[in-house]
């Protein structure tokens, strides 16, 4: 029942992520109290396979999935999660003020995800997190997921540095 | 050209830049698409300082790097780079003849760190930002 639940939300995740049409009722089939004026960002999760210890990888992200749900709730947000490969894309459902507090609540979300993948499990070394700005229309999770990918692509050549930031 | 290892980028503050909100004139360099204006303007702005470092193996970009961010102020500036005084004003005398005696001028500094940044961006392997290399 909740491997269903996981594999039906993923596919929704995936639909979206990949800019496909995706109904509203599809998304509030597998996220319960999903409205279309909820804002969302897009967080990215890119972690790096182990070189050994490699078997239970697949095991290993829906963990660090479940996880990664578990702490976005805990801040009083939807979300729809995507793992694959080497990264764990999360689409963030929130209510959005006018006084952008939600960079504040995705600051703290992104400091314990720092906790869980790096400290428990991959340290410090392999993992980086990329964040989307906000948008509304679900049409423009793909474009969010390109974000949080540019925001690891300066992260991976290292040029997030003070200038003009 | 092999680009020189950044010497003055903070890897803990740079871990903390996370939100594409925040990555400022990025945003604009990463549009996606193969721009070859781009392309043309690093080396219009910086083709004498790396030719220069190309044939005398010398790091001149490297100096005007850290000297631009640190806003032109010579002491930090040769702390960062860990060479004395003298030497960076021997290299600053060197990247004025290459650039021209106004390169600290407002519009020319600005013009000069975008086209850094975008070097940087190109001389990662990647001339244009290819989203296909990251799909899930």
């Amino acid at each position: 029942m909740e491997e269903n639940k996981r594999v039906a939300e993923e596919e929704v995740a995936r639909k979206l992520l990949a800019g496909k049409d995706c109904e509203q009722a599809e998304i509030k089939a597998v996220l319960p109290g999903y409205s279309a004026n909820l804002h969302f960002r897009v967080i990215l999760l890119k972690v790096t396979k182990p070189q050994s210890g490699t078997k239970d990888w697949e095991e290993t992200l829906l963990q660090l999935s479940a996880m990664m749900k578990n702490r976005i709730k805990k801040k009083g947000m939807l979300s729809l999660i995507s793992a694959a490969k080497d990264e764990i894309a999360a689409i963030c459902f929130f209510k959005k003020d006018e006084h952008n507090h939600d960079l504040a609540t995705f600051s703290d979300i992104h400091q314990s995800l720092v906790q869980l993948s790096i400290k428990d499990r991959y340290n410090g070394k392999h993992t980086m997190t990329g964040i989307s700005k906000a948008y509304k229309n679900t049409a423009d999770v793909c474009q969010a997921y390109d974000d949080a990918k540019k925001v690891i692509f300066l992260q991976q050549i290292n040029l997030l540095q003070e200038i003009f930031l | 050209m092999m680009r020189k290892k950044s010497s003055f980028c903070n890897r803990s503050t740079c871990f903390k830049k996370f939100f594409y909100d925040k990555i400022g004139i990025y945003q604009i360099l990463l549009l996606g698409e193969k721009n070859e204006y781009v392309e043309t303007f690093i080396y219009d702005q910086l083709g004498p300082v790396l030719e220069y470092d190309a044939k005398m193996n010398a790091s001149l970009l490297t100096t005007l790097e850290v000297y631009l961010k640190n806003r032109g102020r010579k002491k930090e500036t040769a702390n960062e780079l860990f060479i004395v005084r003298q030497t960076l004003y021997h290299r600053l005398e060197k990247i004025e003849e290459l650039l021209g005696y106004q390169f600290m001028e407002p519009a020319r500094r600005l013009a000069l760190e975008t086209a850094i940044l975008a070097y940087h961006i190109y001389q990662s392997g990647h001339t244009h930002f290819n989203l296909e290399d990251y799909q899930l």
